[in-house]
């Protein structure tokens, strides 16, 4: 067994972001958000208010018009295609509402799945780590059965597993429980907010959940892509 | 400088040189695509969502290259196959006509009306400088199918190569067997008259000539039509056909020459053997006459081999195009799904794999069905003409071989490369793709 990983946080500042759909239409305009290393953040919002946006800014998968966002020292709103794909890789962990996983291999497979675009030298270490958090998160990662075979909730939790195994600073997670009954998401909830407070890593996770939201440190709204409060709950 | 090196190597090297040439930018790019990335897990998940449609796209490839790849096996064992077959051949003299249904009927047995030489013009062709051999055939009766063709012993030792089983003709009632022909030494057959026919068909039928032949001698195979036939002395022949059978009275009962030119009932081909080779063109020249025709069946061979060679040409260029139409419909195809796995692909892009990534992933997907189409078409194609190769034996019992030569083997090296090439599209296309607008579904 390798050394625990040494808790990663990475501290979140934005400023002054502004982004436009192509017809100019204003989609996020973000004065600032402040947010600790390992701190858990919710975002609220109306459907279309623009709460994926953020998230996708976030992970430097959408250019901005006007801003910075800044991982610690980096930001990632000015790196080039591969530089951001890199931070991404070795910093953040996504999670979607539905999944997407690769149906055809198994959930070890999926949860591992990094490795194969990781450095050689980080290829065993991520499938240990996806090993580890798919049993700490109930499952078997012997179990050879394909992704599609498994309920909702279990296949939300193989994704966690898959952001896990990226040992990253951050969980940036899109309505992860908007597709579970509620037995599901209460256990995703538990699930996640444990693994961010064990790891010390950083959760910011759009949500409609009540539920979810009350569970994390503040919380933000977003109305037509302003934000209105970013205080702590 | 290079050139005479190039061409100073064995053919072999060449041939084995070329392949890897045309190769190697499958490797480099396969180098290039895949290095530091393990994308193998994923290019099998592709490979099995859409499973029945890939196994189309192969079956689609691999028919299209096995085309390509049988058509031109199949024609150089063709070619190859008539040429041995013609091999023992050297110079066939006849009387004045078409040199391509003489050769038809001296080599491969076909039957056909020959205008006849003269016992003269067959002793002047026995008595001219130079030759070795000149043999007179006598076709028109058959056993079973087999044609009986009556010659001399020189000629069935000519062909033989000095690998008799058994011994030559020595008496009238005697034969030597063609290596294919189903009968064992010791086995008695008894000829019919009329050319060749339906194998077992029922021989009250025939027009027996009521005498039996004792299978004396068994040829080794020649791969020519030869084989399937039962050779007599000429006499025989000629005396079954109520002819003069080329002895007078004092030696009637002689077999094989000399010939008495006034007995002789005339020959539709004499096969002639040089004792030199420069001598055979010699022969050519002297006997193509206003009253006789010589000719080198190797040559008419080539001529016939150009002609096929312009029908091959137009064939290889629909196969071409066969192949481009595959090519662009596979393509399309392979872009097509690839779409549909733009979500995961743009998960991947999320979660922090760079463009090369996915480029990895489809083209491997891509190169996956295009090669594995490629190598089962060329096997495909070596099977088939195989097959082909052995239906044709059977049927013309021309020895016809169609072993993998070198040329199947560029062809499908080239194409292979090609289709790796190609297979950068649907991996570009993907790479490039925004993953945004994929990840929001
Ligand atoms: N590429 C785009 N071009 C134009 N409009 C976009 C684009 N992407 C998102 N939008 C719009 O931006 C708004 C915010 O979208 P989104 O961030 O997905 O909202 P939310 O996740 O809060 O429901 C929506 O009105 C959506 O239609
Ligand atoms: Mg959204």
């Amino acid at each position: 067994m390798p050394a625990p990983d040494p808790v990663t946080g990475l501290p979140l500042s934005l400023r002054d972001v502004m982004v436009a759909a192509p017809s100019g239409r204003v989609l996020l305009n973000v004065p600032a958000i402040d947010l600790a290393a390992g701190a858990t953040l919710a975002v609220r919002g109306a459907s279309g208010a623009g709460k994926s946006t953020l998230l996708h800014v976030l992970a430097g998968l959408r250019p901005v018009n006007r801003g910075q966002v800044l991982w610690g020292k980096t930001d990632i709103a000015s790196l080039s295609d591969t530089q951001a794909s890199d931070f991404r890789r070795r910093y953040i962990g996504q999670i979607f509402q539905d999944f997407l996983l690769f149906d055809e291999v198994s959930a070890l497979e999926n949860a591992a799945v990094a490795r194969l675009f990781s450095p050689k030298a980080e290829r065993a270490a991520i499938l240990e780590r996806a090993a580890d958090a798919l049993l700490s998160l109930g499952l078997d990662p012997q179990d050879p059965r394909r992704a599609t075979t498994y309920s909702g909730g279990e296949r939300q939790r193989i994704a966690v597993a898959r952001a896990l195994a990226q040992r990253p600073a951050v969980l940036l997670a899109d309505e992860p429980t908007a597709s579970l009954d509620r037995a599901a998401a209460d256990r995703l909830i538990s699930d996640l907010l444990a693994a961010a407070r064990d790891h010390g890593i950083g959760l910011i996770c759009v949500t409609h959940d009540d539920a979810l939201a009350t569970r994390l440190d503040r919380v933000l709204t977003l109305t037509d892509g302003v934000t209105e409060r970013a205080h702590a709950v | 400088m290079l050139s005479d090196l190039w061409m100073s190597l064995p053919n072999a090297a060449q041939d084995l040189i070329l392949l890897i040439g045309l190769l190697a930018p499958s490797g480099l790019i396969a180098l290039w695509v895949l290095h530091g990335l393990a994308p193998r897990a994923l290019t099998q998940a592709m490979l099995r969502r859409y499973a029945p449609v890939n196994l189309v796209f192969v079956g689609l490839v691999a028919i299209s290259v096995a085309l390509g790849v049988g058509l031109i096996s199949q024609e150089r064992a063709l070619r190859q196959g008539s040429a041995r077959a013609a091999d023992k051949f050297d110079l066939i003299v006849t009387a004045p006509g078409s040199e391509v249904t003489a050769m038809l009927a001296a080599v491969y047995l076909q039957p056909s009306d020959l205008p006849l030489l003269t016992g003269a013009q067959y002793d002047e062709i026995v008595g001219a400088e130079g030759v070795a051999l000149a043999a007179p055939l006598a076709f028109g009766d058959s056993w079973q199918g087999h044609p009986v063709v009556g010659t001399t012993a020189d000629f069935v030792t000519h062909l033989s190569d000095g690998a008799l089983t058994g011994r030559m003709f020595a008496a009238h009632q005697e034969a030597v067997a063609g290596a294919l022909a189903p009968v064992a030494i010791g086995d008695h057959v008894s000829p019919a008259h009329g050319a060749i026919e339906i194998d077992g068909a029922d021989e009250d039928d025939h027009n027996s000539h009521g005498i039996e032949y004792e299978i004396v001698g068994k040829l080794p195979p020649t791969g020519s039509p030869w084989d399937r036939a039962i050779l007599v002395p000429v006499e025989v022949v000629w005396e079954l056909h109520s002819l003069a059978n080329g002895h007078d009275a004092a030696t009637a009962e002689q077999i094989g020459p000399p010939f008495s030119p006034e007995h002789f009932p005339g020959t539709p081909a004499v096969v002639v053997k040089a004792d030199q080779i420069f001598q055979t063109y010699a022969l050519r020249t002297e006997f193509s006459r206003a009253d006789m025709m010589a000719f080198f069946p190797g040559a008419v061979l080539s001529q016939l081999h150009g002609l096929a060679r312009e029908v091959r040409e137009a064939m290889s260029l629909l196969t071409l195009v066969c192949q481009v139409l595959v090519a662009v419909a596979i393509l399309s195809g392979l872009i097509l799904i690839t779409r549909l796995f733009a979500r995961n692909l743009a998960v991947l892009r999320a979660l922090g794999a760079g463009r090369r990534f996915l480029l990895a992933v489809v083209w491997g997907y891509a190169a996956a069905l295009l090669s594995f189409g490629t190598l089962l078409g060329l096997g495909l194609g070596i099977g088939a003409s195989a097959w082909m190769s052995r239906v044709l034996t059977a049927r013309s019992a021309v020895q016809i071989s169609a072993t993998p030569g070198w040329t199947e083997l560029h062809l499908t090296a080239g194409f292979l490369t090609l289709a790796l090439i190609c297979a950068l599209l649907p991996g570009l296309l993907a790479s490039c793709r925004s993953p945004l607008t994929d990840i929001r579904g």
